[in-house]
């Protein structure tokens, strides 16, 4: 096995798609996954939502059971196919204030010969500031100078019930 | 917000949480280093050997919550630790909660 590691992370992956669901299932034998139940809206109650105060509080912890799916996919530079290849990705929840309400920073790693990643993240909660339309944002870290370059994003919309 | 810098010459990781002025550094083991400030609070996690370790950061509203670790990727000893005892309660609270 190849233990090669490239320092050029951000030009050899891409996210293919990513969504947020409230299950998932991966079939290891064929490798594939089940999304159930795909999120693209959440629904808070008036009530709920009037109990954040702007400026003293920071927002609102729903329960919401959900998971974040995002697949990766290295890109078809001659010769990397056979390494290990390992990237640093981060999730950052961003509010509709443009605030960044939480992130979650990880490696994934691609085992020789291996095209696809499947990365899956498990949330127990939403942290809702408002209504308005939030954003999970998947970026990649390119190097010292760039920093993390967004790769992909999600959408939320959070709309309110009464 | 999360910020990486990464030496690849001696392959050493080093994650900014947030601002501040490092008054301790705490050794968790021989590879994992956490810089705090004056209130404890952890604003800079070191990783050694990065390409063998790898360690998931969770931040919430600019402070660290949760650090997970594996040592050597593919498998060795996994460790867990939690932060910000209070973030870190409502992120796992099965209730509703308004976050002051």
């Amino acid at each position: 096995m190849s233990t090669i590691e490239t320092n050029k992370r951000h030009l050899n992956i891409k996210a293919m798609w990513g969504v947020l669901c409230t299950m998932s299932s991966i079939d290891q034998k064929r490798n594939n996954i089940s999304l159930f139940n795909v999120i693209t809206q959440l629904n808070m109650s008036g009530t709920d939502l009037d109990k954040v105060v702007p400026g003293k509080h920071k927002g609102i912890v729903m329960t919401s059971n959900h998971e974040l799916i995002v697949m990766f996919r290295r890109l078809g530079v001659p010769g990397i196919e056979s390494a290990v290849l390992s990237a640093d990705i981060k999730i950052s929840l961003v509010g509709p204030s443009g605030d960044v309400i939480r992130e979650d920073l990880s490696t994934i790693k691609f085992e020789p010969n291996i095209q696809t990643h499947g990365h899956r993240i498990s949330y127990e909660n939403f942290v809702v500031q408002s209504t308005g339309l939030y954003e999970y944002r998947v970026s990649v870290f390119e190097d010292n100078t760039t920093g993390f370059i967004d790769l992909y994003t999600i959408p939320l919309s959070v709309e309110r019930t009464n | 917000m999360l910020k990486v810098t990464y030496d690849t010459e001696v392959d050493a990781k080093y994650v900014s949480v947030k601002d501040g002025k490092i008054k301790e550094t705490k050794i968790i083991n021989d590879w994992l280093f956490f810089d705090c400030d004056d209130k404890g609070d952890v604003i800079g996690i070191e990783i050694l050997d990065a390409s063998k370790n790898h360690v998931t950061v969770s931040a919430f509203d600019g402070d660290l919550v949760n650090v997970n670790f594996v040592e050597n990727a593919s498998g060795g000893a996994s460790y867990n630790k939690d932060f910000g005892e209070q973030k870190g309660k409502y992120l796992r609270s099965n209730k509703a909660a308004v976050l002051a």
